[in-house]
């Protein structure tokens, strides 16, 4: 056994305040949640799936062979073949390319339709929960007005003042009183936690308003928001169509996934390549934010932090 | 808790005048008259002749006034589209219909969706919850038409058992019922799931379980109690979304229910049928609102009535 | 002047394309006429069960004869109520068949009609009389009725001193001369008048039952009556309409079908699913492969095809900066290509047409179209033969306005109105081949019928899509549109020289030189200064199951469900 000199080792000092140091790195809700979710292979999945269809959206129709809005009166009606791989519709045009053209509007309609919706409904749902009585029951009333004066004439009317029907002008339309349901919901649900121990733990520790909605409500009803956002998704996607068929959406030549169905709806016996694969798209994506939902839910569980 | 209806019930009266005076305009304000729905080549007389009889030609601040004080009297007027049906006479027939294949398909989807989404959460991650969540996705991904499409050309055309469309027998009902069932039990499944798991790691479940409580006391004492508060919430949605929400369910299997003329109303600058079916609609809406509130705390007995604190 | 319009049946049309659901087919729900005779013969088989299963694409707006407007309430209003006559089918021409008037003489100056009424009764058993066809036209002419087709009564004597001038509506020359005599005077001598009357403003209308119901008249069956083969026994709004035979009808004899059942179906892919499951009896497509569906299998599916008169066409606003130019509005009527347009999109089902008057209308034996040729595909081979394109027309257009000689400069919005996906494929079609041929930028706007209208009126629009029925089986009808003092096509465009052609033709007996002025106006309208740009024409198809026999086959024939029968089902 070897001996070790007293000389070695020397005083460093002590202070009061290294007594508390957290010997592990700390680790933010945020971080841990990313950590989480990094594992949960599903949830990749989707995400890797959800990545492939962007990119195809972005990338396929500029590397496609044909445009999406060029006619072609000698390959009207094709079925799956390998020059067109989802075959073509009556006027002969690429169906291929049109389901990632029509993606491009699908994406971003569900897309940010469901995030703006999942942003303003959780402000709008936390602070009438939170501060409750008088303000609650404005807040309240003022969705029960949005929500009951009817929206076709809402998007008409907008459609006529702004005299545009741009993809801009249609997602302020639908989402002027898209929100109103998840700040119904998300209402409902922190009015629950609103006398939760840990609120009135925080409450009674002077934390700001704002602060408990965003690090206290927001995470403990994350799930449900999930939730909601993903069926928003196709919600958005399909309120696009049927504003389409009202001629309120997305103007000729342009097309959406919802577009590309509904006109594939009366002949779908005849020619099933023309609905199947806009819906298999819209299918898809749905699945993908379902399982990325699901994994987010668990990630972000406070209760599941370990 | 009286005192809490009584402000409420004002509340709503005062939300119900807005909505149907915001409503007014917005729908005036819309380019488009009512008659451009029916013939063009209208000579001038008749033209003034038939706003006269509607009152279309006053200015739309008079139009208002009066209508409001019909309103008061409950009296909606009659449709501008169709000669001579009273607004009121048309939603009283046509609601109840909506109501009766609405409700009945909310319920069975909202029973079945509850369990589904019950035994989805008790098997997180195994074959009941996969095969769930795959239901609940087709469900809310395949369009309406195509749904009705398809099982009208299964069970109608190829099998031969149920009629394809039309009204007045038991048997009309079974597939709109069906068709409106699956998205109901998709959003349902969905949301009790996630709600169920929320719940599920809640500390009182802990605690029962540590007090040794079977796991269906558990499920049935516990875990339900807390975790069905967005099926209600959605549940006054879906309510009101029965009388709005089925236009093409309605038009496609010849359901003379209200949806019509929700929807088609606007596009025919049918003025008093559009603020009929509004006021319909938003006292609905408003009344369940309120109703739902109670229920909140009802089933929760942590949430005091907002209002009351 | 003789009034013949029929903007309303276009209109008609039009909306029943914005009514059907996600159908393509623009004649869908045309109503079924029928007559004693067909290709099945006249041998009425018997036995077999008398009802009759079909369907209708919208809710009628109302049973009141005096306020409807629409096919599908005078598709039930043809079967519900008696005119005078009807217009039936021989042989497949037509023929004037007895209503309640039996019999009928003319003035010799050809302006005074007197009918002599045969002993038809109401669905309640009160007799029909002359004094209920007075109250009835006056009542439609009256401003406050607000009837919206009394155009159709312009021929009357009074008419235009009631309608422009505010005229007493008592003052209308129609007189009850006793009870079962019917007196009209009309302004002019006009030898289709009695075509008129089969239309159902010239139905009578019972004053006490009016009076009793108020504004509800119509709106039920409980608050009409009825004085024709069938009595309307059931409307469940929105859903289904059921008619009984009347007993009471004079000629109940020759009604065949007990009772007929329309479903109200506005989604056409539920009417196929309802033929082929057999709720149907019959059923009217234009989608090219439903056709190939039923035409191979005969058997189960008698198939009867109905040119339609109605034409598609766009027309030019000509008070636009850029389509106030005739070269302009040339190329881009010259530059559609009207077959390929029927191929892509109608399958090949309709009918391109190459003038004004569409290929079903003639002048006495004489088709038009086949005396006045394809006269938009002659100057499509003129420009050819020049050596020159649409394009370059354009151009020359555009120079001529001092716009420049690049096409692509221009941008040209295209005006549509409907809610269905047949308009939305059509306009993508349009903006393609327009940006193809000649070189320019297109915009397509869609908006739904009340802003379209509202904008057309305003003449704030470049071009735009409608479609007309024609009424009358001469082509003043359709001529009559561009008439300076009608205002039924916002176009702006005004030619003293047509519109004085087209007035002085009206009176012309010779035929010959009838058919001449005509095309010589039709001549201005589109070789000199193409203010419209017709497209195709429509076509209606019809599959009957093969039990079902005496429908009419011609496309103005009143005779309704009358002469048919379901005496060979099976």
């Amino acid at each position: 056994m070897q001996q070790i000199a007293k000389e070695k080792f020397h005083i460093i000092g002590i202070q009061e305040a290294d007594t508390d140091v957290i010997a592990r790195p700390h680790v933010s809700y945020w971080r841990d949640a990313w950590r989480r979710f990094r594992k949960n292979k599903l949830a990749l999945t989707a995400f890797a799936i959800l990545g492939v269809l962007v990119i195809l959206c972005v990338f396929a129709p500029v590397f496609s062979p044909y445009e999406y809005e060029t006619m072609d009166s000698s390959a009207r009606l094709s079925g799956m073949t390998l020059q067109h791989p989802f075959g073509t519709d009556k006027l002969g045009r690429d169906i291929f390319t049109r389901v990632w053209i029509g993606g491009r509007v699908s994406l971003t309609i569900g897309l940010v339709g469901a995030l703006v919706s999942a942003v303003i409904g959780c402000i709008y749902g936390g602070i009438a929960a939170y501060f409750g009585g008088m303000v609650d029951n404005i807040m309240m009333r003022i969705v029960e007005v949005l929500i009951s004066v009817p929206y076709l004439i809402v998007v008409i009317l907008m459609s006529v003042v702004l005299d545009s029907k741009s993809l801009g002008t249609m997602l302020l339309a639908m989402t002027i009183t898209g929100w109103c349901g998840t700040a119904r919901f998300v209402r409902a649900q922190m009015l629950q936690l609103k006398s939760a121990e840990y609120t009135l733990a925080a409450q009674a520790l002077g934390v700001s308003p704002w602060k408990t909605v965003v690090r206290h409500f927001i995470p403990n009803t994350m799930g449900v928001i999930i939730v909601s956002v993903t069926f928003d998704i196709p919600g958005y996607i399909f309120s696009e169509a049927f504003l389409s068929y009202m001629n309120l959406g997305i103007q000729p030549p342009g097309t959406s996934w919802g577009v590309l169905v509904s006109s594939a709806q009366s002949q779908f016996q005849f020619y099933p390549n023309q609905l199947i694969f806009p819906a298999l798209m819209i299918a898809l994506t749905m699945l993908c934010f379902t399982l990325i939902g699901d994994g987010l839910r668990d990630a972000l569980d406070p209760k599941d932090r370990k | 808790m009286a005192k809490y209806i009584v402000k409420r019930v004002l509340a709503m009266l005062l939300t119900l005048f807005v909505v149907v005076s915001l409503t007014f305009f917005l729908v005036h304000a819309i380019p488009g008259d009512p008659l451009a729905s029916m013939a063009k080549a209208l000579p001038q007389q008749t033209r003034e002749a038939y706003y006269a009889r509607y009152g279309l030609d006053k200015p739309v601040f008079e139009q208002y006034v009066l209508y409001m004080k019909n309103l008061l009297r409950l009296d909606l007027g009659s449709s501008l589209k169709f000669a001579g049906r009273s607004v009121g006479g048309t939603i009283a027939s046509t609601a109840p219909i909506s109501g009766l294949v609405g409700g009945i398909a909310l319920l069975i989807g909202t029973a079945v969706g509850v369990l589904l989404g019950i035994l989805a959460a008790l098997n997180k991650g195994k074959w009941p919850d996969q095969v769930i969540r795959v239901v609940a996705i087709l469900g809310t991904t395949i369009p309406v038409f195509v749904l009705i499409s398809l099982f009208q050309l299964f069970f109608a055309v190829k099998m031969g058992w149920l009629p394809s469309s039309g009204w007045g027998k038991p048997i009309h009902l079974v597939m709109p019922v069906m068709v409106m069932c699956i998205g109901t039990i998709a959003t349902y499944s969905r949301y009790v799931r996630t709600s169920m798991l929320e719940t599920l790691d809640q500390d009182y479940v802990l605690t029962a379980r540590a007090k040794g409580l079977s796991e269906f006391k558990i499920v049935t004492r516990h875990v339900l109690r807390n975790s069905l508060m967005p099926a209600v919430t959605i549940f006054v949605s879906s309510m009101v979304g029965i009388f709005t929400g089925a236009f093409i369910t309605e038009q496609m299997f010849s359901i003379p229910g209200i949806g019509f003329y929700y929807i088609t109303s606007i596009n025919q600058r049918d003025y008093t049928m559009v603020m009929g079916t509004t006021v319909f609609y938003a006292v609905l809406f408003i009344v369940m609102q309120m109703v739902l509130d109670i229920i909140y705390t009802l089933i929760d007995p942590r949430i005091r009535v907002a209002g009351g604190k | 002047m003789r009034k013949t319009l029929s903007f309303l049946l276009a209109l008609v049309m039009l909306l029943s394309l914005a009514a059907c659901g996600g159908g393509n087919t623009p004649n869908n729900n045309a109503p079924q006429g029928g007559s004693q005779d067909n290709n099945n013969g006249s041998n009425q088989p018997s036995g077999g069960a008398q009802y009759y299963n079909t369907y209708l694409g919208t809710d009628p707006t109302s049973m009141d004869i005096s306020r409807i407007s629409d096919t599908y309430s005078t598709a039930i209003v043809t079967n519900v109520m008696e005119g005078l006559v009807r217009l039936g089918e021989e042989n497949g021409d037509y023929v004037m068949m007895p209503g309640d008037a039996q019999t009928w003489d003319l003035s010799d100056d050809g302006t005074v009609w007197t009918f002599h009424l045969g002993d038809n009764k109401w669905s309640d058993g009160e007799p029909v009389t002359a004094e209920q066809y007075v109250y009835s036209l006056k009542r439609s002419i009256d401003p406050e009725t607000g009837c919206p087709n009394d155009n159709f009564l312009s021929p009357i004597k009074g008419y235009n001193e009631i309608r422009n001038n505010g005229a007493d509506p008592d003052t209308l020359a129609v007189e009850a001369l006793d009870e079962k005599t019917l007196q009209i005077t009309l302004a002019y001598p006009m030898a289709s008048f009695l075509e008129m009357c089969s239309n159902s403003i010239y139905f009578p209308l019972r004053q006490d039952k009016i009076e009793e119901y108020g504004e509800k008249y119509g709106t039920e069956p409980e608050y009409t009556i009825f004085n024709g083969p069938y009595a309307m026994t059931e409307w469940v709004h929105n859903s289904s309409i059921t008619l009984t035979k009347n007993p009471h009808y004079w000629d109940a004899a020759n009604v065949q079908i007990e009772t007929v059942h329309y479903s109200i179906l506005g989604d056409s892919s539920t009417v196929y699913n309802a033929y082929d499951t057999g709720d149907l009896d019959y059923v009217s497509t234009s989608e090219a492969e439903w056709m190939d569906k039923y035409l191979s299998d005969p058997d189960n599916n008698d198939y009867n095809q109905i040119p339609s008169q109605t034409l598609a066409y766009s027309f030019y606003n000509t008070k636009d900066e850029l389509f106030q130019n005739a070269n302009i509005r040339k190329a881009f009527t010259l530059a559609m290509d009207r077959a390929e347009l029927n191929e892509m999109c109608f399958s090949g089902a309709n009918i391109p047409t190459f003038g004004w008057i569409n290929t079903t209308i003639s002048v006495g034996s004489t088709n038009f179209r086949e005396y006045a040729g394809d006269t938009i595909q002659e100057m499509i081979d003129e420009l050819t033969a020049q050596g020159k394109t649409p394009k370059d027309l354009l151009i020359q257009g555009m120079e001529e306005l001092g716009l420049g000689s690049d096409p692509s400069t221009l941008t040209v919005t295209f005006s549509l109105a409907g809610t269905d996906d047949w308009f939305r494929t059509y306009g993508e079609y349009l903006q393609q081949s327009y940006q193809s041929t000649l070189g320019i930028n297109m915009e397509i706007s869609f908006n739904d019928w009340a802003i379209f209208y509202d904008d057309v009126q305003n003449g704030n629009y470049q071009i735009a899509y409608m479609a007309w029925g024609a009424y009358y089986n001469d082509p003043y009808d359709m001529l009559s549109l561009f008439h300076t003092n009608n205002d039924a096509i916002m176009t702006g465009w005004s030619n003293a020289e047509y519109d004085k052609l087209v007035t002085e033709a009206l009176g012309v007996q010779d035929e010959a030189k009838r058919i001449e002025m005509y095309k010589q106006a039709e001549d201005i309208l589109l070789r000199e200064e193409c203010a419209v740009c017709p497209v195709l024409t429509f076509v209606s198809n019809y599959f009957y199951r093969p039990y079902v026999t005496g429908y009419s086959t011609l496309t103005f024939g009143s005779t309704g469900l009358k002469g048919m029968s379901t005496g060979a089902r099976p």
